[in-house]
């Protein structure tokens, strides 16, 4: 390249301000990918360390059917299997507990056994003190959370040195409290409040009633997790199950990552669009420099080398600071979207991931390229050494509407199918089909807007002249400007539509405008006390608990049928409401949430077997509700009566998690009657809002991508106009000649700047919501059916902003072009 | 015959052009208007010819035909032997470099280069096409010679340094011309080359070119629509509607720099032709 070289660094030289922002298209391009990447890296990271920690050193979780317990002789057996090095159970009793001197007035709490400071392998998180020994019969550890419910009303929380009053086989007897634990921390996760004991406490006076609902297996290093769980259902039978506690799947922001990565290649490709429309408008401005080395013997490989050498060495700059951004988003992104509860994440970026980022980046700008230093080597050299910019006019690649049509139909079908990857894929066509339309829609628009304008700006029809006379320039410059507008109008109106669903989801669930909730489950002694106090107008219990339904743990929420019916709560959406709360007070019943449809096939008058207190018992499914109460899983609980679900299931529906309620006078009062029993007040409208935001924080990112892939495209629009100005400053001067002002030529570059990026944006909007509609239907699923809203705030600060920055960003170079004296402009060329 | 070896020097007197029934029609304006009718011609080496004529009669398009960079529909064009339009686009351009020097009206010299850089155009880009370790690649101190021998033949001593803007149009013609002369090529084709000069200016530029056929037998053609810059050459063909219609013979090509050769029977001719 020593020959031709300095032709590359001299033209890069005298065109700063275009390498700068080419380069910067560049470091963005790279800056997003990296990001992102390093984001779900991260977060795969914490993830990844928050299951180990709470896996423990279990390797295989050996669970029975809920109800049932393993034996002694069934632990012994399972330690002597083949891999297994050690054995642990996890023994688990309900028990009534109370601060001392309570009598037997308490909350029925999780007593659970711990084994050398362990519970089943797991370490628990201990906050103050410490935990019991082992042997040690007198001390427990409680839950933080369970220790602020215990207390007595208007006492204080429970703490180290406390006693705690539990039913024994003895009857009630004293413990004393020496440590308090985490309820979010590392620990075992079998219940988000629990008393802990040492197992010779549980196998002591504990022991009647004493569950084992679940053995750990530590295996030898090398043994299979896979065989070890053949080698447990082969000894012990196929109803029980054996889980890797590893083995889940761990993908945070999964729902999300097609879109982001949908989103952050958005970003690469406009990235690459601007490098491309930086070559295109070097070979543009440097026609007849290509003809002449043409003519002077340069083969067409060599002037693509020229182009092409410039290219690389412009995107090569962008590739320090593309890093360092895309590091520092990383770094950003996963401090915001890091869950707080989990310990922070490692944030430690690979050279791999790093070059990964900036071959993405890079690669995708060089490629860009290519094209025009193509076509640059294949200009017709006496159409080269002939171009005059005043006398340009691009003619439109014959078939390209036809083309634009095809892609265009063939991506509305794609929006038909119910495959996301065929909807994406309609998605791709049809902006691909709107961006070979441009050269068509964007002088034309202009020209319409023109005409409206006239009467305001005289200069607006001359300004939409030029663009018709370059179309092919103005859409490669407007390309990528539209599919960015449409990405982002389509994100919002996913966004828009998402949140308004979840509107629709949490005001249709509750009674009541206000949620107690409880860190444990309460007696209905408290609901009642509650009541009578006299600052609730209504109170409803919630109680959710989880029972195994046709092999799998599934949520049941009880609640109160009558209060439903009577005071509105849960979307039913068949029978009518009366037909199905009557069905729950009525017998062995349940409302399925929509969700569950298609999964489970619950539909309404299926049957499925429940064990329960009195053996196996058949429910119905008496009607369906849009949404129900959260699992806990991600998903969805059954809903049941209360009374149904205490026939069945005994203690273990006794009481309430939540309870909600009408407050009679000021919400004060009832925040300070849920405070004395140790529980929290909330507003309907506070979880409301708390799920928008949670959405919003998901989707947020999406759209911050999108906006990003918006300044990306505005440095190809800026790159052009700055282009445009000086290429016309001939004709500004010709203008000026025959008697235009200073002012008018002036208005005349910015009218062109400002036609130019409404019509883009203004397509861009409308591709958007098209866009937006497939996007939204495939979005969907049972019960969660996210409308159109269509996004007129971000739609109108889009395009305003779009045009702004763009009459500003053509400020500077039509100045210049105007202020150029009459006769020195005509002499250039 | 390939281009890759350059063919031995045509002799002084023998034919360097041979150009035989050459049509072209540009079917992008409507009606399609046919630019060059059936035109034969031959330039022998070291020959100085003028093509003359109207606007749009076809002499630009003719000499961009013969330097290779415009395919004739019709017919063939052979410098030095090589068909020119039967090899690729490639070794054309490599034949271009090595054998032929082309003049615009324009200058059309590149803005972001020295005066001495246009120049050394050429034959940079004949290293840049060469392997790192080839054989033909010209040393960079030969390069600065040869740019340097040429540029004072051609009086631009002192120049080297500067760029485009900052000398005159006669100026930059000239070194448009060293650019053409630099990798001596065996043909010199000049479009218009005094069309942006004044009288004097022109004038001086065609005796350069003149005095460089008269002593190193440099093959020229250049085109022109005056009589006066046509009065140059040995010989002028006079084209009209894309036909060479008629040819006439100079006698009198200026034995030194100084003369400026009278166009009187040049102009009689051209209007007993009715042009």
């Amino acid at each position: 390249m020593s020959g031709l070289w300095p032709l590359a660094w001299r033209s890069i030289r005298s065109h700063k301000l275009r390498a700068a922002l080419t380069a910067f298209a560049v470091a963005l391009g790279i800056a997003a990918v990296l990001g992102v990447q390093l984001t779900l890296d991260g977060l795969n990271s914490q993830a990844q360390a928050a299951q180990d920690a709470t896996a423990g050193a279990s390797s295989l979780d050996v669970r029975v059917a809920a109800g049932s317990s393993f034996t002694q002789a069934q632990v012994t057996g399972l330690g002597k299997l083949r891999g297994v090095a050690q054995a642990v159970p996890l023994y688990e009793k309900r028990v009534v507990a109370g601060p001392q001197g309570s009598g037997l007035q308490g909350l029925t709490v999780t007593l659970i056994g711990l084994q050398d400071g362990n519970v089943a392998l797991r370490p628990v998180t201990v906050l103050t003190g410490r935990l019991p020994h082992r042997g040690d019969t007198a001390n427990v550890a409680i839950d933080q959370g369970l220790a602020g419910a215990l207390a007595t009303p208007g006492s204080r929380a429970l703490r180290v040195g406390d006693k705690l009053q539990m039913i024994t086989a003895n009857g009630p007897d004293q413990f004393t409290i020496i440590g308090i634990t985490s309820d979010t921390g590392a620990g075992p996760g079998f219940t988000r409040s629990a008393v802990f004991a040492d197992n010779a406490a549980m196998l002591g006076t504990f022991h009647l009633g004493l569950q084992t609902p679940m053995v750990a297996l530590r295996l030898n290093p090398g043994a299979s997790s896979s065989a070890v769980a053949e080698e447990v259902r082969g000894s012990l039978g196929t109803s029980l199950s054996a889980v890797d506690p590893r083995g889940a799947g761990i993908a945070p922001l999964a729902d999300l990552r097609p879109l982001l990565v949908l989103a952050t290649m958005l970003s690469v490709f406009i990235g690459a669009g601007v490098t491309a429309n930086s070559v295109a408008l070097a070979m543009l401005e440097r026609r007849r420099e290509i003809g002449l080395l043409r003519a002077a013997g340069a083969s067409s490989a060599q002037v693509f080398r020229l182009f092409a050498s410039e290219a690389v060495a412009v995107a090569a700059v962008g590739i320090p600071f593309g890093a360092g951004l895309g590091i520092l988003l990383g770094a950003l992104l996963v401090s915001h979207y890091a869950p707080s509860d989990l310990p922070a994440p490692p944030f430690s970026p690979g050279a791999g991931e790093i070059l990964a980022g900036i071959f993405a980046g890079f690669g995708a700008a060089v490629l860009g390229a290519m094209v025009p230093a193509a076509i640059a080597g294949r200009t017709p050299v006496l159409d080269a050494l002939r171009f005059s910019p005043a006398s340009e006019r691009q003619r439109v690649p014959a078939g390209l509407i036809a083309v634009s049509l095809l892609s265009v139909i063939a991506g509305a079908i794609c929006f038909a199918a119910t495959s996301s990857g065929v909807v994406a894929l309609g998605v791709a066509l049809f902006l691909l089909g709107v961006v070979l339309a441009l050269p068509y829609l964007v002088p034309r628009i202009a020209t319409l807007v023109a005409r409206l304008l006239s009467p305001l700006i005289p200069t607006a029809p001359t300004a939409a002249a030029a663009l018709r006379r370059t179309p092919n320039r103005t859409a490669l410059t407007a390309a990528g400007l539209t599919v960015s507008v449409a990405t982002a109008v389509a994100v919002s109106a996913l966004v828009a539509g998402a949140l308004s669903a979840s509107d629709s989801w949490v005001a249709n669930l509750f009674v009541g405008s206000t949620v107690i909730t409880s860190p444990v489950t309460q007696r209905d002694a408290i609901a009642t006390a509650i009541v009578k106090s006299g600052t609730v107008q209504m109170a409803s219990e919630l109680r959710i608990f989880t029972e195994p339904v046709q092999g799998t743990s599934v949520a049941i929420a009880a609640i109160d049928p009558t209060a439903f019916n009577q005071h509105g709560g849960l979307d039913v959406t068949e029978p009518g409401r009366d037909a199905a709360f009557a069905a729950l007070r009525n017998g062995p019943a349940v409302l399925a949430p929509q969700s569950l449809e298609t999964g489970s096939g619950w539909h309404v008058g299926a049957q499925f077997p429940v064990s329960t207190d009195h053996g196996v018992v058949y429910f119905t499914v008496a009607g369906m509700v849009s949404h129900s109460f959260p699992a806990g899983d991600g998903g969805e609980a059954l809903i049941m009566g209360s009374d149904v679900a205490r026939t069945y299931f005994g203690n273990t529906a006794d009481g309430f998690d939540d309870l909600l309620v009408v407050p009679q006078g000021s919400e004060t009062s009832v925040d300070r009657i849920a405070a004395t029993y140790g529980m929290n007040a909330v507003p309907v409208s506070t979880i409301e809002q708390s799920a928008r935001d949670a959405l919003s924080h998901s989707i947020g990112v999406l759209l911050a991508l999108a906006i990003v892939s918006v300044v990306i495209a505005m440095l190809a629009l800026v790159n052009t106009l700055v282009v445009n100005a000086r290429q016309r400053t001939r004709e500004l001067a010709l203008l000026r000649a025959v008697g235009f002002s200073r002012s008018q030529a002036l208005r005349l570059a910015l009218s062109e700047a400002g036609l130019l990026a409404f019509a883009a944006a203004i397509i861009g909007v409308a591709a958007g919501i098209v866009v937006a509609l497939p996007l939204l239907h495939a979005s969907a699923s049972q019960g969660f059916v996210p409308q159109f809203n269509f996004p007129a705030v971000i739609a109108i600060v889009l395009v305003i902003t779009i045009v702004v920055a763009a009459v500003t960003a053509a400020l500077a170079p039509a100045r210049r072009a105007t202020s150029i004296s009459v006769l020195t402009a005509l002499r250039q060329d | 015959m390939s281009v890759a070896t350059p063919p031995p020097p045509t002799a002084v007197g023998a034919d360097l052009i041979e150009a035989d029934g050459l049509v072209k029609t540009y079917r992008i304006s409507r009606p399609p208007r046919d630019v060059l009718r059936g035109i034969s011609l031959r330039v022998k080496n070291g020959e100085f010819v003028a093509i003359m004529g109207a606007s749009g009669s076809g002499k630009s398009t003719l000499l961009y035909t013969l330097g290779g960079l415009e395919p004739p529909d019709a017919g063939t064009v052979r410098i030095d032997g090589v068909d020119l339009f039967s090899t690729s686009d490639s070794q054309r351009s490599q034949f271009r470099r090595d054998r032929i020097g082309f003049v615009f009206q324009t200058y059309n010299l590149i803005p972001s280069m020295t005066a001495a850089e246009n120049v050394a155009l050429p034959l940079r880009l004949r290293n840049e096409s060469s392997l790192p370790l080839g054989g033909n690649r010209i040393r960079r101190r030969d390069v600065d010679d040869r740019v340097r021998a040429v540029m004072n033949q051609l009086n631009l001593h002192g120049l080297q340094g500067h760029g485009p803007d900052q000398i005159s149009g006669g100026e930059q013609q000239r070194v448009a011309i060293a650019r053409a002369l630099v990798a001596a090529p065996a043909l010199l084709l000049a479009d218009e080359p005094t069309g942006n000069l004044d009288w004097t200016t022109s004038h001086e530029l065609m005796s350069l070119l003149s005095r460089l056929v008269r002593t190193d037998r440099q093959t020229t053609v250049v085109v022109t629509h005056e009589a006066s810059i046509a009065a140059y050459a040995e010989r002028v063909l006079i084209m009209s509607d894309g036909q060479i219609v008629d040819e006439v013979r100079l006698s009198h090509m200026p034995a030194t720099d100084e003369a400026i050769p009278d166009p009187a029977p040049l102009v009689a001719r051209l209007r007993a032709l009715g042009l």
